[in-house]
């Protein structure tokens, strides 16, 4: 088939999306009744989007639609019993570095902790996949990702200012 | 609807799962497209309207908070890294070092292996991620440009260069697929 050099592929793509002024539109829509070239990649485009639907529409099908509202209710009632509770040993850690504003020295650190361990693998990718996350702890300031790597098992904690 | 809730009516907040669990499914599938996770962002959202439907002002409407909420999560780092993590997984009891071939686990190869060569989805996954947010947005909610750029505080020349660069990696794919 001739390809077209009226209009690129691209702007094809934004007639697909509606996202053409609407001037422009109309004249499209009156090449694509003479252009075949055009035409057909317009029903790609629309082919390739209905195709995305169904399989996400397929996925959507498979799900058990009482599970989200089953597994929230454990959680808000868990919610409601923690707030009982609120002195967890990590929270008191968060809150401590909050208190001695420290994030600088334990960044600081944590990057050292890194590049130490990337200088002491020689050869090695600095970085490496964690074969596990210990925990993770959100606070209010910071969050920290505690990991560990597979091969020496090395403890990395993650750390990072939100 | 809104002021039930903000009153902590159980049985509005079961309407509310009810009616938009399936379409924020979708958006956080479709991003993630890991089932288990998906399902536990989509409990996060709930729960984070849950909490804070109090400082709902309703000038943005329900489902754009709610839908901003669940984009947020998906693209949150520490849950990227726990995808990465997934996909890279490697067992503790698994002995110690990384094959060659584990090293080079990464999302199309998880999914291949789901049966999923002759979907589409398989090829979506290849995408990288933020074209594939995009598109996403686009064919599941069927977000204007404007709208996406303003989600994700980009330009909407981005939108649409991410649009079409998924397209034609999508249909590129099928080609070579149907050849
Ligand atoms: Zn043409």
């Amino acid at each position: 088939m001739k390809s077209c050099n009226k209009y690129t592929p691209k702007m094809l793509s934004q007639f697909v999306d509606n996202a053409l002024p609407s001037q422009i539109t109309r004249t499209l829509e009156e090449h694509l009744t003479s252009c075949p070239a055009c035409q057909q990649t317009v029903k790609k485009y629309q082919n390739i989007t209905n195709q995305v639907v169904n399989g996400i529409q397929r996925h959507s099908n498979r799900m058990n639609d009482t599970e989200i509202e089953k597994n929230l209710l454990i959680k808000i009632r868990k919610e409601n019993a923690k707030k009982k509770w609120n002195f967890s040993y990590l929270n008191g850690f968060i809150d401590f570095i909050k208190v001695k504003k420290i994030y600088l020295q334990m960044a600081s650190f944590a990057a050292i902790l890194l590049l130490s361990m990337a200088f002491l693998q020689d050869q090695r990718p600095a970085f490496h996949t964690p074969s596990a996350i210990v925990n993770s702890i959100d606070g209010e300031m910071a969050s920290v990702m505690i990991l560990e790597t597979p091969d020496r098992r090395h403890t990395i904690i993650w750390y990072k200012e939100s | 609807m809104i002021k039930r809730l903000q009153q902590g009516q159980e049985a509005a907040f079961q309407i509310l799962v009810k009616q938009y669990q399936s379409r924020l499914m979708a958006i956080a599938w479709g991003i993630t497209l890991d089932h288990e996770e998906s399902l536990e962002i989509v409990q996060d959202v709930f729960f984070n309207v849950y909490r804070n439907i109090n400082e709902f002002r309703g000038d943005a409407g329900l489902m754009t908070w709610m839908r901003k909420i669940t984009v947020n999560l998906c693209l949150n780092w520490k849950r990227r890294w726990k995808r990465r993590f997934k996909w890279h997984h490697v067992s503790l009891d698994s002995g110690d070092t990384l094959s060659s071939k584990e090293e080079n686990a990464s999302p199309e190869s998880h999914y291949l292996n789901l049966e999923m060569e002759k979907n589409i989805m398989a090829h979506v996954a290849r995408l990288p991620e933020k074209i594939r947010t995009v598109f996403i947005l686009k064919t599941v909610e069927d977000m204007s440009y404007e709208a996406i750029a303003q989600m994700l505080n980009i330009k909407p020349g981005t939108v649409s260069s991410r649009l079409y660069h998924a397209r034609k990696s999508l249909a590129g794919a099928l080609k070579r697929e149907a050849s």
